[in-house]
C-alpha cells in the first residue's frame, strides 16, 4: 500500500482555519447592510450587477470563506493530505481573498470596472494559490476513504468555476466579449452550486454525520453513486442549456434524485443517532435538511411561476448551505478550542461544551432561522426585507460574538 | 474476509464501545444514575480493553514489522493517553451526579475518539491488514483474548 501522504497528524495551526471560519459572520453582517440599499426590483433580476456583488459577498464570503477553512482543517484527517503548513502561503491566501471579495463586490455593486477588475484578479490569484497549493496530493490521496472521491470531484469543478468566474467576470468588464454570456454564467452557477459546494457538502457529510452524532454509516450505495449523479446533472445541464435548452428538466430531475437521496439519508441517520442528546447543532442539520427538500420543491414550482426560482435559490443558498455549514462550525471551533488546548498536556480544560454557551447558540440559531423565513417572504411582501437585512445583522452579529468568546477561552488557556 | 480480519475486529469493537457510551449517556438523560453507573463502568472496560489490545498486541508487532515506533503508533498511543484522561474525568462527573459536566466530557469523548477511530480505520487498521496478513487470524484471537 502506498502511504505516503497518509498523516495521523493534529491537522494545521489553529489559526489556520479560524481564520477564515471568524471573517465569515463579517461576510454575513456586510451581505445585510447591503441588503439595506438594494432595491426590490434589482433583487429578482440574477444577472442585474448589483444582485450578482450581492450574491458573491454572500457565496464567496460567507459559504467559500468557511468551505476553504474547513478544507485547510479536514484535508489532513479526512484524506491525509498535508496543507495548511505554509503559514505564509496561507495568509497569502486569506489576505488577497479577502481583497478579491470586497473588490468584487464593491465593483459590482457601485459598478466600477477598474475596482471589479482588481476584484477579479484577486480573487483568480487566490483560488488559484489555493488549488494549487491542494491539488496534487488531493487527487494523489488515497480514495478509500468515504469522503475522498466527492472531495476530490468538488476540488475538480472548483477549478472549472474558478475559470469561468474569470471569464465572465472579463466579459463584464468589457476586455473580451461573449454572446453565450448567459448560458457560461448558467454552467456557473450550476457548477459552483452542485460540483463545488453540493459535492463537498455531502463528501464531508458523509464522515461527519456518523462521526459528530454517532449514527449509522451512509449506505455504500449512496455513497458509490453520489458522485455520478452529480457528474451526470452537471453534464446534462451544460449539453442540455447550449443545445437543447427545451429538455433543461432532465438535468433536473437527475438533481433532484441527488437532492432527495442525501436528505433522506442525512435525515434517517439523525433520527437514528445512537446519542440521545439534541444540541443546537442537530436542530441546525435538520433546517438544512429542511429548506434543501423546500428549494427542491420551489424549483419545480418554477415551472409554474418564475419567481420560485429565486426563492428555491435562496432556500437552498441561505437555507440549506448557510445553516449546515454554521451548525458545522459550531461543532468544530469547539472541538478544536479543546483538541489544541489538550494537546499542550493540560487535561484541567474546559470540555466542548464550556467553549460557547448554549443558550447563545440557540438564540443566534433561532435568529437566523427568522431571517430565512422572513428573507422568502420579503420577495412577496417587499417592505419586510428590511426586517429580514435587521435580523440578520443581529444574527452575524451573535455569531460572531460566540465565535470570538470561544477564541477567547482558547486564549484564556494558553495564556 | 481474508486479509482484513484486524480491521474488522477492531472497527467492530469500536462500535461496541460507541454503542456503550451512547446507552450510559441515555440513562444520564433519564437521570437514571445509579444505572448509568454501571453503564460507564461497563463502557470502561470495553474501552480499557480496546486500547489494550491494541497497545500491548498490534501495536508492537505492526512496529516490528514496519520497522518504525515513531510513526502512526506514537500518535495513537498519545491519542490513547488523551481518551484515558477524559475517561477519568467522566467517571469523577457521574459519581458527582454531575449531569453538565458529564454531558460536556461525553461529548468531547465522544467526538474525539471518533475521530480518533476515523484515523485508525482508515489509515492504521489498513496497514495493519496489509503488514500483518500472514499473522491476522492468529493476532484476532489473541486480542479477543484480552
Amino acid at each position: 500500500m502506498n502511504t505516503s501522504g497518509l498523516s495521523l497528524d493534529q491537522g494545521p495551526n489553529i489559526s489556520v482555519p479560524f481564520r477564515f471560519f471568524f471573517t465569515a459572520p463579517i461576510f454575513f453582517l456586510l451581505f445585510a447592510l447591503a441588503l439595506f440599499f438594494i432595491t426590490d426590483d434589482t433583487l429578482l433580476s440574477r444577472f442585474d450587477a448589483q444582485t450578482v456583488g450581492l450574491v458573491h459577498l454572500f457565496t464567496l464570503g460567507v459559504l467559500s470563506m468557511i468551505m476553504i477553512g474547513a478544507l485547510f482543517q479536514m484535508l489532513p484527517v479526512l484524506m491525509g493530505v498535508t496543507v495548511g503548513g505554509n503559514k505564509n502561503l496561507v495568509t497569502a491566501i486569506f489576505i488577497i481573498f479577502i481583497i478579491g471579495i470586497v473588490s468584487f463586490s464593491i465593483g459590482l455593486f457601485l459598478q466600477v470596472k477598474s475596482t471589479l477588475l482588481v476584484g477579479t484578479v484577486a480573487l483568480f490569484i487566490a483560488f488559484f494559490l489555493f488549488l494549487l497549493h491542494i491539488s496534487k496530493d488531493v487527487f494523489l490521496a488515497d480514495r478509500r476513504g468515504k469522503s475522498v472521491l466527492l472531495m476530490q470531484f468538488s476540488i475538480a469543478w472548483l477549478w472549472i468555476v474558478l475559470f469561468l468566474g474569470l471569464y465572465l467576470s472579463l466579459v463584464r468588464i468589457g476586455i473580451i466579449d461573449t454572446v453565450f454570456y448567459e448560458q457560461l454564467a448558467n454552467v456557473h452557477i450550476v457548477i459552483a452550486l452542485f460540483g463545488w459546494t453540493f459535492a463537498l457538502i455531502i463528501g464531508v457529510s458523509f464522515t461527519v454525520v456518523p462521526m459528530f452524532y454517532v449514527t449509522p454509516e451512509y449506505t455504500p450505495g449512496c455513497r458509490k453513486t453520489m458522485p455520478y449523479i452529480l457528474f451526470t446533472t452537471i453534464v446534462s445541464f451544460i449539453v442540455t442549456n447550449f443545445f437543447f435548452p427545451n429538455l433543461n428538466f432532465i438535468s433536473e430531475l437527475i438533481a433532484s434524485q441527488a437532492v432527495v437521496m442525501y436528505a433522506y439519508q442525512t435525515i434517517k441517520r439523525l433520527k437514528k443517532r445512537r446519542r440521545p442528546i439534541a444540541d443546537v447543532t442537530v436542530s441546525y442539520w435538520k433546517s438544512a435538511i429542511f429548506f434543501l427538500l423546500i428549494s427542491l420543491l420551489f424549483w419545480w414550482l418554477g415551472y409554474i411561476k418564475e419567481l420560485f426560482y429565486t426563492l428555491s435559490f435562496v432556500s437552498f443558498a441561505f437555507g440549506f448551505l448557510g445553516s449546515l455549514l454554521q451548525g458545522m462550525l459550531y461543532k468544530i471551533i469547539p472541538f478544536l478550542v479543546w483538541f489544541h488546548l489538550s494537546a499542550t498536556g493540560n487535561f484541567n480544560i474546559p470540555n466542548i461544551k464550556e467553549v460557547i454557551d448554549e443558550e447563545d447558540m440557540w438564540v443566534q440559531f433561532w435568529l437566523y432561522q427568522i431571517f430565512v423565513f422572513l428573507f422568502l417572504i420579503s420577495f412577496q411582501i417587499t417592505t419586510i426585507k428590511i426586517i429580514a437585512a435587521s435580523i440578520l445583522v443581529i444574527s452575524s452579529l451573535s455569531l460572531l460574538k460566540n465565535f470570538l468568546l470561544g477564541w477567547g477561552v482558547y486564549k484564556s488557556f494558553r495564556s | 474476509m481474508m486479509g482484513q480480519d484486524i480491521s474488522i475486529y477492531l472497527t467492530e469493537d469500536h462500535r461496541h464501545c460507541d454503542m456503550l457510551l451512547a446507552q450510559a449517556e441515555e440513562l444520564v438523560v433519564d437521570k437514571k444514575f445509579d444505572s448509568a453507573v454501571k453503564a460507564i463502568s461497563e463502557y470502561i472496560d470495553a474501552m480499557m480493553n480496546h486500547l489494550n489490545r491494541e497497545e500491548d498486541i498490534l501495536f508492537p508487532i505492526f512496529e516490528e514489522r514496519t520497522g518504525s515506533t515513531s510513526g502512526p503508533t506514537e500518535v495513537m498511543r498519545m491519542e490513547h493517553e488523551q481518551i484515558r484522561a477524559l475517561i477519568l474525568q467522566l467517571t469523577d462527573a457521574i459519581k458527582a451526579n454531575d449531569e453538565r459536566k458529564f454531558f460536556g466530557l461525553s461529548e468531547t469523548l465522544m467526538i474525539y475518539i471518533q475521530q480518533h477511530n476515523s484515523k485508525e480505520e482508515q489509515m492504521l487498521y489498513m496497514m495493519a491488514d496489509q503488514h500483518l496478513a500472514d499473522i491476522s487470524a492468529q493476532l484476532v484471537a489473541k486480542m479477543k483474548d484480552i
